[in-house]
Parts: C-alpha cells; structure tokens; sequence
C-alpha cells in the first residue's frame, strides 16, 4: 500500500508514538517489518496484528479477541542481528523496526483422548495419558516461550512429582496458545496436560462448596416458587411499584447488613 | 683415588646370589648382605620352575653352598643395610648384623632345638599356609643351616620383657627348652646387634620382589581358600607342608576345581599397579598343569588378559597346559566370594560374550609384583631413584639398565622390574661384569671417571 | 541442624516410605531436613555420550536452585538422584568448556561453578552425625533382627562420587550395628538389581533379584536393607514371579535404611509407612514385636 507523500511524517527527531499519530492525516513514523520473510514498511504504534493487517493482511485464523486472552495469535519473531527467539501475542506486541515475525496459529500438539467421568484425582492416570510427561529434561525453554509468563517447567515438575494441584494453580494463566509445546526438545504438550491438571484439580480435588449445593437445592426446591407466582400475577403498575420501592444493599453497607424483608434469606 | 676392589652385594636371592659368584670368581671380595636368616630368596620357595619344571631347590642349593663356602664371599644373613656414603670406588657401608642369639660358631646345626620349641609363628618361608617355631632356620637346605631366634616371637624373650617392664596380668613362662638342649650351648641371649662398616667400592642391589598382599583387592574376598601364587606353591612342593598333597587351608579338602586369575592387581592403574608382572601367565599355566598333575580327575580354569609366554619354550609349555584340559577364559574376574563350601568366581568370558560364574574350591591370584617391601627405604639410603612403584630406576631403560642413577651402584634382578628366573641370573652376571669393569681400573678422577 | 533436602520425583511419588521415616528420624537425631522450596526431576540418568549436554540441564539446574536459596549443601535420599546431581555437579567444576556452555544455554539462571555440596544421607549419618549419636538414640532395640546390606551400585559407582570404598563399602553396615541389628557379611551387596532393564527385560531383572535375594536367604537374613527405591522395586515387587520359578525362594522382606532407623530411634511405626513395602516387611516387624499387632 503506497503512503502519499504528504501524509508521511518523516521527522525523525520527533519521538516515536502517539504525538505522530495524532497529527491530523499522518500516519506516524514508517518502519520495516518482514513478515514470512518479505519486507513491509508499517507504522510504528501499531501492533503485530494491526501492522500485519495494515501490510494487507487478512486474518482467517490466528486472529481472536484481539484483548491478550484467547491465545489465537501466538507469534513468534527475531529482532534483526539477535540470534534470541522471542514469543508474543500478535494483539499485544508492538511492532519494532527489523521484526522478523511468522505466526503459529496452530500446533500439532498430541491432546489424549479420555473418559473423563473414569478419571480420578491419582496422578498415575495422567502419567498413563501423557506418558511423555517423563520426557521433559528440565530445559526451561517452554517458560521462556510463554507470552503470558506462566512458569511451565514448574508445572510439569510439580506433576511428575505427583501434584496436580500445584500444577493447577501455576498453569492458571494459559491461555493454550501452544508455543511452549513447540519449543519443547521431549516433544510434551505441556498445555494439554496442563489443562488435563486443571480439569481433574477443579472436578475431583477442589473441595465442593457446600453452601452452594444447599441453595441450588433449596432453589429448586420450590423456595422462592411462591414469591414468583406473586410477581407474576402483578399488574404493570404494581411492578412497577414495587420495583422501585425495592430495598438494595447500600454501596457502602457494613458487613453484618441485612435487609428488614428477611423472608427469603 | 683408588678404587677399593670390594662388593657389597645387598639381597641373597638368584640374582644376588649370581652377581656374588661371578665377581667372587673374578678375583675379588665380596659381602653379600640378606636380611632373612637364609639365602635362597623367593626362588627357594617354588615347587618346580617353568618350563623345564626343574625342582628349584635343586639348581639353586649348589650356588647357595658356593656363596656360603666362596672364599672371596662373606656372608653375611640376618642382616641390613644401614648406610651408605662416599661415592663410586669409595662407598663407606653401614650393615646391621641383627642379634641371632644363637652362636654359628658353635652351632652343629643338629636341629633339636627348632624341633623342641613350643611357639608356633606363621612361616615366612611357607607363605603363611603352615607353621615355624620361634627358634627356627627357614627351610630344610638354608644356608647357613644355622637358626635364628625370632625375638618378638619367643617366650623367654617376652618372659624377660614382662619381668624388667613390671607388667601386670599373667607372667608368660620361662620356657628355655633350646638352651636346655642344645648339646653345643650354642643359645646366647647376651648376643647383642652389631654393627658392621666396610668400605666398597661398588654396590649391587638385588633386593627382589614380594607380591602385592592379596587385602589390597577387597573384591576378591578375605578367605583362606583365596591364595597367591607362592602359597599355592608351597602346597604343590613335595617339601611343602603337605608333601605335595594339596589340600586347601580353610578345611584340608584336596580341591576338585581350581581357579586361577591373571592379573590380580596388575595392569590396573585404577585399583593396583599399571605394569605387567611377567611370569604370572607362566606361573600359571605351570600352577595349573602342577594341580592337574597332582589330583588327576581335578578342573583348572585360567581367566586371563593375555597370555604372555615369551622366553623360550614358553609358548609351547603354555599350549600343553591347554591341551591337558586346563580351561582358559579371556576375561577379568570382577568378583570372588564364598557361598557355603564354594567359592564363587564372577567373571566374563570375552571370546564368548557371555557373563561366567565358576564354582571353584580353591582361588589362586595371579598377584601384582611388587619390588620388596622397604625398597623405597633402601633406595632413600642408597641414594638412588625408584619409578613410582619402587622398582629401581636404571641408568638407561634401553641402553644401561643395570647402572642405577647412582655411579658404582648397579641393579641386578627383579629390585629392577618384574622378570623371570633366568633373566635375573642374566642380570646378576650382568652387574657382575659391570663390577669388573670396574675394577679393572685402579684409580679414578673425583668425577667418577676411570682412568688407567 | 539445618540440611537443604532433595526429594526426587519417586520419593515424592512411590518411595513415601523412605522420605517420610527419613524426615522423622532425622529429627530425633537432631537434623532438620529442610525441602527446598523448588525444585525440578534431577534427569535420573547422567548421560555419558560427550556431545549430550541437553541431559544435564536438569540436575544443574537443581544445584542453581539450591544456591540461589543460599545453601552450600544438599542431602538426598534416592540413590540415582545422589548419583546424577553428583556427577552433573562435577561436571561443571571439572570441565570449563561444559560449564560454560551450559551456563550460557541457562541464560535465564545464576551461573553455576560447583558452589554446592552434594552428598547422601548415609554420609551424614556417617559424618556428621556419627554411628555413637546414633546409637545413643536407640529407643527400641532392633536386636536380634538379621539384615544384609544391599547398596546396589549407584552410592559406590563411578569412583569420583562413590560415598565409600567401590568394592567393599561399610558405611550401611555401620549405620545398621549402629541401631542394634546384626548385619550379616554379604557378598553382593554392590551387585546390580537390574536398573532400568525392568522396563525393557523384566526377565534379566528376575535373574539378577533371584541371585541376590537368595543368597540373603541362603545367609539367613531377615531383610534386606537398601538405599534406592529402584532396587527396592526390583527386588521387591517380583518376588511372587521369582517364587512361581524358583521353589528355593521364599520371599525375602525389603525395607529402608531409614524406616530402620526410624523404627530404632522412636518413631511411631505408622509413620514409617511399612504397609507401603514389599515383601511382607510388617509381617516380620509385627512377628518380632517391633510394630504393634493389627487390632
């Protein structure tokens, strides 16, 4: 896409971001980025995603809530003269000048295939899923992969070592995007099992909520039945009344406030 | 300075003894120092020597005589080197006769006494496997065939020693059966050390070998059924303590199967020494076709590295063991141990591939050789370098190996690295030949050089 | 005193037994083993090809774990853990080419040069705390139960990191006189169990549990006495194969060094987690008195 000469800002001495931005008819400051391999000049304040899609283009995959969280564009790039890969979410990370960048929309990763209602919470049956769990040697290079600063190593060492809680709780923040299976050099899918973890942790080990039960089963139970059939048969106007003469917890209401209508508590 | 036309010859094995009667003959004088009671040294020990399988005792005895009868030889047994000074052609020597309390110069040699004496002591001579007494002479054909009295041993000695130090418990007896019987009186507890000094003007150091103590090897068990080689020889001599009949130490069963292992010790710079021994894949082999020829419906099985037969007559002395049914495995032994009446021995058979575990009744090791104990000493009085095992170091390895680092000092025998019998007697006659050269000449220059 | 304590995976996992009676005996005897708040799977195997170094990632970057949590020392229970972090340990002081290429590939951890001092529990028993504290700490008396030591070959191979003498190490036999038992001579006390052939030839590992267990029974042992919870596996959980093939064996009870040592010093044998062994261990504790009888 060809800029005109006039919208171009090529002060350079101007700092980069929003202030060039911001110039009616301006674009901001050009750099060139190298998507697969080919050279594209795009503005610098825009994201992976924006900058790709701003080179032409279209996303039909890797593209998702464009808000950090889903995982769908995981991105991995070279900065020019550095040997390091570094990872990133394409709606997250700013473009820099000489990215070298490609995106993994997708990973081949192996995902066991189970009955999960046979399941319990002993670790031995995950190692029978995922027997490459014992693969891993500790090379660190899955949590250096991940773009949401999960410590993955962790994890999975916790669950060699039988924790599947432990492991819940540090592979809280996946987001699956995949890239520390594609890094791995014992070729785990350390986001499946991880995900297997938080399943069996939140289904067989998180202790139930008793108080919960008791109310779903006194709500089903028929206890708020009676006031519903109330409200139903009300007219527009008494609903309307009542409504508005609702009480409501005050927004700064001391702990121990009850409501004076206590029937249905 | 003059060159003083006198030996000191320091060991009374082979190749001392060899060296002593070539410069004997030569025309000069000789003291030959062995600081056991007899000459003979390990030699004397064997049951019959590979690959003739001579009688040892047989073609050594006629040279022991002559070094005890030699008129240019004094003899001197029982007694050690204490220090050396000066240099080539002038050496100064300090010999220690050790105290024998008994008078050669009365002594007939009849034998009462050692036959009387109550004490019991492990024989040196017997490796061990039998009994002395404590007023003894080493074997049958010693020369002298006069005893010593081995103090530490005796009860009179320690009787003595209880009463002057005031000790407290049980008072040992006075005992004194061979003073009482001795028809020579020849028993002199008086009798103190002496110290001898005499000027040299050279030195042959035959000091031998002793083989590595068998403990040094934990894998292979401490059991009496777990012997060396001069053990078993001991139990094959017809003038050992079973008159040949080999019986093993542990219950005196005659031992249907024998094994034997080279290189216990050797050629492991891990765990023992880096060097080759030599003669053990001989000794061996002559062990085993000995056994064989002892118990005749008997086993041998030999586990080895190599087989190192490289005198003459050797290789085709090792083939007839093999073909009179004595089983070689090439493999180590990685481990020996008793399970109730047998031994276990844990090894491979490399030719095969396989893992072996012979149930054998009796071990013999194929120990390292060592020089002999207290040679490092000797070199440290003598002046002279050693190689990291004790071996003494030769002038040149290739060109001069029986000059030592030290002028006037020569190396004869095993002192200078593992070998067999007729090397040693080589090398005896060799250093000799040295010594003459050297006394060919009559003066030499401070630097050490002959002149005239 | 204070010890930084590596677990391992199998003690964490398979070998409660072992950790749970080493913790608590450790106490009596006045040693507080401390877990280390992180820490990964040591690897298990120590690579030996020359150009593997990805292999030794793991159990160094244990040893970066424990110095960053300022220890100069780390005690471990698990034989094969002590044998890889040793030799992973020597490996970066004995070779700066290694050291450097491994530290470099860790960018994201401290360097390591050897700061830490790897060493197994029995060396502490042995060196630190010494066989007459021990045996001054004796409660219950072991007398009369016979034990053959079993130290299988990681303690004592390679020589480098060999906790004692590779042919006839004694330190297991003097833990044991230590606490009152009689320790019988035993010959293959440093043969291998098999190792990780149980996996790839069961077969070769019920010939070699065969051969070891039935010269303990052939010299009247109670138990054997080990170190590694593979060798206690492999010499555990076939007995009833090794039975079915050979009418010579009997079963022979395996049991810890540590629930031993647990036991003799006063720990309550529920502790211990004998019900977690192999070979009818609480059988033969509850036969001699030493454990109470099921109610």
């Amino acid at each position: 896409m060809s800029i005109p000469e006039e919208k171009r800002n090529n002060d350079s001495d101007k700092a980069p971001g929003i202030e060039g931005a911001n110039v009616p008819g301006s674009i901001g400051k050009l750099i060139p980025v190298y998507v697969m391999g080919k050279r594209y000049e795009v503005p610098e304040t825009l994201t992976i995603m924006k900058a790709m899609e701003y080179a032409g283009f279209k996303f039909i995959r890797g593209c998702g809530c464009r808000g950090g969280i889903c995982g769908a564009c995981a991105t991995v790039y070279r900065k020019a003269g550095d040997y390091r890969l570094r990872v990133g979410l394409a709606c997250q990370t700013v473009v820099e000048p000489n990215m070298y960048l490609t995106q993994i929309p997708f990973y081949p990763a192996n995902r066991a295939t189970c009955d999960f209602s046979e399941l319990t919470s002993n670790p031995e049956e995950i190692f029978k899923l995922y027997p490459e769990l014992f693969r891993c040697i500790a090379c660190n290079l899955c949590t250096k992969a991940c773009p949401m600063d999960v410590e993955v190593m962790d994890y999975i060492s916790a669950l060699k070592q039988g924790n599947i809680t432990k492991a819940a709780e540090l592979s809280f923040n996946c987001i699956q995007c995949g890239l520390c299976a594609s890094r791995c050099m014992g070729e785990l899918p350390q986001y499946h099992i991880a995900q297997l973890a938080r399943r069996i942790y939140g289904s067989k080990i998180v202790p139930r909520a008793e108080h919960l039960s008791e109310a779903t089963a006194a709500s089903t139970g028929g206890r708020y039945e009676a006031y519903l059939e109330a409200l139903m048969k009300m007219g527009e106007e008494e609903l309307r009344k009542v409504y508005q003469e609702r009480e409501m917890e005050p927004e700064i209401a001391a702990e121990d406030w009850v409501p004076n209508d206590n029937r249905y508590l | 300075m003059e060159v003083i036309k006198k030996v000191l010859v320091i060991g009374g094995g082979v190749a001392g003894i060899q060296a002593a009667l070539d410069i004997a003959d030569g025309g000069y004088q000789v003291i030959l120092v062995e600081k056991t009671p007899s000459v003979g040294g390990h030699m004397a020990q064997y049951a019959e020597v590979f690959p003739t399988l001579d009688c040892p005792q047989c073609i050594l005895t006629p040279k022991m005589v002559d070094v005890g009868q030699h008129s240019n030889i004094t003899l001197l047994t029982y007694a050690e080197l204490q220090k050396v000074s000066g240099e080539v052609g002038n050496f100064t020597v300090e010999i220690l006769q050790k105290a024998r309390k008994v008078n050669h110069k009365k002594c007939t040699g009849c034998g009462t006494c050692w036959q009387k004496c109550p004490e019991k002591v492990p024989s040196e001579y017997d490796a061990g496997i039998a009994d002395r007494a404590a007023i003894y002479i080493p074997f049958a054909q010693a020369v002298p065939a006069k005893p010593v009295i081995d103090t530490e041993h005796c009860r009179y000695i320690k009787h003595l020693e209880f009463v002057e130090g005031e000790t407290e418990g049980k008072r040992p007896p006075q005992c004194r059966i061979c003073e009482r019987l001795c028809p020579a009186e020849a028993i002199d507890w008086e009798q103190e050390a002496q110290t001898i000094t005499e000027q040299v003007g050279a030195i042959v150091v035959a000091t031998g070998f002793d083989l590595m103590p068998i403990k040094r090897l934990p894998e292979y068990a401490e059991d009496p059924d777990v012997i060396d080689g001069i053990q078993f020889e001991r139990m094959l001599s017809p003038g050992g303590p079973n008159a040949g009949v080999v019986r093993r130490p542990s219950d005196g069963k005659i031992p249907g199967e024998v094994v034997f292992v080279s290189c216990a010790g050797s050629r492991d710079p891990e765990h023992g020494v880096p060097h080759c021994s030599r003669v053990c894949c001989m000794y061996l082999a002559k062990q085993a076709m000995l056994y064989k020829h002892a118990v005749h419906d008997s086993q041998a099985h030999i586990f080895y590295i190599d087989t190192r037969t490289t005198g003459k007559g050797y290789e085709e002395f090792l083939q007839r063991t093999m073909t009179e049914g004595t089983v070689y495995l090439r493999g180590k032994v990685s481990r020996i141990y008793r399970d109730g009446d047998k031994l276990k021995v844990m090894g491979v058979d490399t030719l095969s591939g396989k893992q072996v575990e012979v149930s054998a009744d009796l071990v013999v090791l194929g120990m390292a050789m060592l020089p002999s104990v207290g040679a490092k000493d000797m070199a440290a009085r003598l002046g002279i370098a050693t190689d990291e095992q004790g071996f003494f170091t030769e002038s040149h390895i290739k060109i001069d190996p029986l000059e030592s680092t030290r002028p006037g000092i020569y190396l004869a025998g095993t002192a200078q690295g593992p070998k067999d019998i007729p090397d040693s007697v080589a090398q005896g006659s060799g250093a000799a030949s040295k010594v003459l050269g050297l006394f060919a000449r009559s003066e030499m220059t401070p630097e050490g050089l002959t002149v005239g | 005193m204070d010890l930084s304590y590596y677990p391992g995976c199998t003690l964490k996992t398979r070998a409660l037994n072992f950790e749970d009676s080493a913790i608590a005996a450790m106490a009596v005897l006045g040693v507080n083993l401390i877990e280390l708040p992180r820490w990964n799977c040591c690897g298990t195997v120590y690579s030996m090809t020359d150009d593997d170094l990805a292999h030794h990632i793991a159990p160094v970057r244990n040893l970066v774990r424990i110095a960053e949590q300022g220890s100069d020392r780390v005690v471990t229970l698990c034989s094969f853990c002590y044998n890889t972090l040793k030799r992973a340990d020597l490996l970066m002081r004995n070779s700066p080419e290694k050291r450097n290429t491994i530290n470099t590939f860790m960018d994201d951890e401290i360097d390591y040069d050897g700061q830490v001092e790897v060493v197994h529990l029995l060396e502490v028993l042995r060196d630190d705390v010494g066989w007459e504290a021990v045996a001054r700490k004796v409660k219950t008396s072991l007398e009369g139960l016979k034990v053959a030591p079993y130290y299988g070959c990681t303690l004592t191979r390679p020589q480098e990191i060999a906790i004692d003498s590779v042919e006839s190490p004694t330190v297991l036999q003097g833990l044991m006189q230590a606490v009152g038992t009689t320790v019988l001579d035993f010959p293959l006390a440093t043969e291998c169990c098999g190792s990780f052939e149980i996996v790839s030839d069961p077969d070769a590992v019920i010939e070699r549990a065969y051969t070891i267990l039935g010269m303990a029974q052939r010299k009247g042992a109670d138990a054997i006495v080990v170190s590694c919870p593979l060798c206690a596996h492999n010499l555990g959980h076939k007995q009833a194969e090794i039975a079915g093939k050979y009418s010579d064996f009997t079963g022979m009870p395996i049991v810890y060094f540590t629930q031993l040592l647990a036991l003799a010093v006063g720990v309550n044998p529920e502790v211990c987690r004998f019900d977690l062994n192999f070979g009818g261990v609480e059988a033969l504790l509850r036969d001699r008195g030493l454990i109470p009888q099921r109610v």
